[in-house]
């Protein structure tokens, strides 16, 4: 296998996928105007398929854990061995610790959301680690994404709670009748601030994978054996680093966006 | 227990670092796409890239006031 391919070329369709995409895609505006070469087309492609494989293993892992939960009297007592719905325990106890701190009380409202990006991204993130795999989060495309997610869910839970004070807030943050005066001021700086958010959160999750995946496949080619075991673990501990960060930060973005006392 | 809220200080701080320098960069594109709808070049740049840093400036203003409050006070953790 060269660098260039994965598993995925095994699949049957792939290469009418990639086809298709060639035929239909690569003369559009946006890659004429060189702000993205032809050739990352690909790479995205690769990405998106990494992506729904995610999905896919998530949904299946989910419906064994609920089947095994529907099953009570065997969930009582927790199983010696390790079993998949021991894995969904502690991910979603460490989920909810991280977000009972951060929001506090209300956290239980958020958990379906945080969980959700939380799994997809760990699942996303750890893929990668297996040699002829790519993970969805090497791409700025997936990372963007879940941040603009997270934008949007804590903007519209900010309107829930703030009304129309959440948008008032960014012109007038003081909450004076002379702030309006200061309002042309202060409306680009929120408003720049408002939009870092996400573009922050999709940087540093996409720097960070890149990076460590790139460490990793330069010492395995220079020797594959035992070589890139060291930096084997270290990506482990980046992924599961990174996916506590983004949590974390979505949950003190929504905190920051829905407590009360914050306007 | 200390060394959570350690860690959880650490990426707080790294991210408002990361957000200083988009806010930065965020507002110079603003202001560059401006100058290229409007005609204003240079000062579309300018100003946008002044927002950008008045905007970075007020989120580690906004930080470091809640931090010192934090441990000035010697309450528990806060979202900053």
């Amino acid at each position: 296998m060269d660098h260039h391919s994965s598993w995925f070329h095994l699949l049957p369709f792939y290469d009418r996928l990639l086809g298709f995409f060639q035929n239909n895609f690569s003369e559009s505006v946006i890659f004429r105007s060189g702000l993205f070469p032809k050739e990352r087309i690909f790479e995205t492609v690769h990405h998106i398929i990494a992506a729904l494989l995610v999905v896919i293993i998530l949904a299946i892992l989910s419906l064994m854990a609920n089947a095994r939960l529907k099953q009570i009297e065997k969930c009582l007592v927790p199983s010696p061995k390790i079993t998949i719905l021991n894995i969904f325990e502690v991910f979603v106890q460490v989920v909810i610790s991280i977000m009972k701190d951060t929001i506090g009380a209300d956290y239980r409202r958020y958990v379906p959301m945080v969980g959700t990006l939380a799994l997809f991204i760990l699942v996303s993130n750890l893929i990668g680690l297996i040699p002829g795999f790519i993970s969805p989060t090497n791409n700025l495309n997936t990372t963007i994404g879940c941040g603009l997610l997270v934008f949007i869910y804590f903007n519209i839970h900010g309107f829930r709670t703030h009304g129309i004070g959440h948008l008032t807030h960014l012109a007038n943050p003081m909450g004076t009748w002379w702030g309006w005066f200061l309002a042309p001021l202060f409306l680009p700086i929120e408003l720049i601030g408002l939009c870092v958010r996400p573009l922050s959160l999709g940087i540093r999750l996409a720097g960070n994978m890149i990076g460590d995946h790139k460490v990793l496949f330069a010492f395995a080619g220079l020797m594959p054996f035992l070589l890139p075991l060291p930096f084997y673990f270290l990506g482990l501990l980046v992924s599961l680093i990174q996916t506590v960060v983004f949590c974390l930060l979505t949950c003190v973005y929504i905190s920051l966006h829905t407590q009360e006392d914050s306007h | 227990m200390k060394y959570k809220k350690a860690f959880r200080t650490y990426i707080k701080t790294s991210a408002v670092g990361l957000e200083f320098g988009l806010s930065i960069g965020i507002g110079a594109i603003l202001g560059y796409f401006l100058d290229k709808h409007f005609h204003i070049s240079p000062y579309g740049l300018i100003i946008g890239t002044l927002f950008g840093m008045a905007a970075g400036t007020k989120r580690l203003w906004t930080f470091v006031k809640t931090y010192a409050k934090k441990n000035g006070d010697n309450e528990d953790d806060q979202d900053y």
